[in-house]
């Protein structure tokens, strides 16, 4: 993978990291590009799975929060062509959704999700939290 | 019926009607007799009489018994037309599991005609059709009464109860079947309508959430502290209302059988540890002394699922605590019951009036006086742990007095061969 950073001795290098969300409610997506920009990440956004897709192809995050309800492509299906994409399918993809009953988050990492978060059950912080995490086992 | 048979007393006017032939046949002897020509003519007279006798008699029974073969067939004309208006399936049988009798709602049920079923022995049967019927007749009813079998496609709810019934001296057996399956899919309607207005209401709920929490964390710029104190009491409200539409989103799915559950290996102490762990802050809060009544030497772990018995032993624990005046004290034990692990959890608390016991576990209900000592509260805890017990093969169960205090107990199989097999949808009157 074309990784922007190489690994330093810096451990915070990975804030750097380029995070893509893919979510279609407007006032959470500005939420949480807010925050995760105060917290030093170059974030991008996409309002539907076709968007984030194509944005995801060209940009190439470093990770992807990924909605599962979605209009048009659903984020299952979403989550499956970019697995399929080789550019794409090393990058860990976290769930953010408002699903959360027991088959769906199976179905999620089945497909390769990193992690599952039920949205209404995190703040902002507790999500960056999570993301730093798992960027640094990356890049550890 | 019988007793209607008996009062026409056909049985005592044939009695009558051979006495009088032996008369008829005494006295034509007496007639043919040449020994006796002298009362030949009294002879004739009484020949005539008894025979005239023996024929009234005859005719009369023969009108009675006609009558009363015409009012049995009434009785079961008027019997079968009751037992074919009848919108629960009735299969009788014998103690070999051959067909009797099949009323009109079980033929639709089965498919299968009555003229077919009758006296086949089905457990040769290869006929998936009459596979059914046998697995319907041969269904145990004592375990749970659900049957669901599939049929052109469609998955059809049966609700079994069984009944032996006995007559001429032999034992038979009866099968009600009610069919739900209307009734489950209203249940999934309903199920799936508190599913979608939940997620539904999720994303708006992680908006305030969200924004409540950037104020708060004064990333937006400083409050003063008694707007941070109005914000905070939003923000709790609003984790309250999440909580609630999780636990009807659990609820929806404990109905339709996809709560989904994850059974393997687990430690229960680690998993009770954790539960007070976190319900410590919360009994200090309200001043309530915690206290663990551990006995050595059980064996904890086995199979169960961790995350749900987490919820059940949380809801039991905070229940205890809430319900609990300061100063009081709540008490968890397990210990081993023959093939199970039993837990209980007790407390000094208001205790659950006599009138609403029955009501404990059903969804949405909270007593009076819970009401009354704490203003939240779904009432959907309890519905919820006691289905997740019963997923695991083991039941739940509480003793209270009121004013005084109340403990719950469950207990779940320590051998997982105890689990049953798969999760079911709740029959109508567990989904109450």
């Amino acid at each position: 993978m074309n990784d922007p950073i190489e690994f330093r001795p810096n451990e915070n290098e990975f804030l750097k990291s380029k995070i893509l969300i893919i979510e279609d409610d407007k006032f959470l997506r500005d939420l949480l590009s807010q925050k995760l920009s105060r917290e030093g990440f170059k974030v991008t956004a996409a309002v539907d799975g076709e968007e984030g897709f194509k944005s995801a192809v060209e940009d190439a995050p470093d990770l992807i929060l990924l909605d599962l309800v979605l209009p048009g492509i659903d984020g299952f299906s979403i989550l499956e062509r970019i697995k399929k994409e080789a550019k794409l399918s090393s990058v860990p993809v976290l769930i953010l959704s408002n699903l959360g009953q027991k088959e769906d988050v199976d179905r999620a990492l089945a497909l390769g999700a990193v992690d599952f978060m039920i949205k209404a059950n995190f703040t902002p912080g507790e999500i960056s939290e999570r993301i730093k995490s798992i960027l640094k086992k990356k890049y550890l | 019926m019988k007793d209607r048979i008996r009062s026409s007393g056909p049985v005592e006017t044939w009695f009558l009607i051979f006495i009088s032939i032996l008369i008829f046949i005494f006295f034509a002897i007496l007639i043919v007799s040449p020994a006796l020509s002298e009362i030949r003519s009294t002879s004739t007279l009484a020949l005539f009489v008894s025979g005239a006798l023996m024929l009234v008699l005859f005719v009369r029974n023969s009108a009675k018994l006609l009558k009363a073969s015409s009012d049995l067939t009434k009785e079961r004309d008027h019997m079968a037309s009751i037992f074919n208006v009848l919108t629960d399936g009735i299969v009788e049988y014998d103690s070999n599991n051959r067909i009797i009798l099949v009323n009109p709602k079980a033929e639709e049920i089965f498919g299968v005609k009555n003229e077919k079923l009758r006296g086949l022995d089905l457990s040769k049967e290869e006929n998936s059709r009459l596979k059914t019927v046998y697995e319907i007749v041969t269904f145990d009813s004592s375990k749970g009464r659900q049957f669901i079998f599939e049929m052109n496609g469609e998955k059809i709810f049966l609700e079994i109860s069984t009944a032996s019934v006995s007559y001429t001296g032999e034992k038979k057996f009866v099968k009600i079947l009610r069919d739900q399956t209307r009734f489950m899919e209203l249940q999934r309607i309903k199920s799936e309508f508190i599913s979608v207005a939940a997620h539904q209401l999720r994303t708006p709920l992680s908006a305030i959430k969200w924004a409540l929490k950037i104020l708060l964390d004064g990333e937006s710029g400083d409050l003063e502290p008694s707007q941070k104190g109005f914000v905070e009491k939003a923000y709790i409200s609003n984790d309250r209302m999440i909580e609630l539409v999780s636990d009807l989103l659990d609820v929806s799915r404990i109905e339709e059988g996809r709560f989904g559950y994850e059974f393997k290996e687990a430690d229960f102490k680690e998993v009770l540890g954790g539960v007070i762990r976190s319900s410590e802050i919360r009994a200090k809060e309200r001043t309530i002394k915690l206290e663990l009544k551990e006995i050595k030497g059980i064996l904890t772990k086995f199979t169960f699922d961790p995350q749900r018995i987490q919820i059940v032993l949380s809801n039991l624990v905070d229940n205890a605590i809430k319900y609990t005046p300061p100063g009081g004290l709540v008490s968890i034990g397990y210990r081993q019951n023959g093939a199970f692990l039993e837990v209980s959890v007790s407390d000094s608390g208001i205790g659950i009036p006599d009138n609403h016991r029955r009501r404990v576990f059903s969804k949405f209900f909270r007593a009076d006086n819970a009401v009354k000592f704490q203003t939240e509260g779904s009432g959907l805890g309890l519905f919820i742990a006691k289905n997740i017990v019963k997923r695991h093969g083991g039941s739940m169960w509480f003793s209270s007095e009121l004013g005084k205090g109340s403990t719950f107990y469950f207990n779940i199989p320590l051998k997982k061969e105890f689990i049953p097999a798969d999760e079911r949808p709740l029959e109508s009157l567990e989904a109450i």
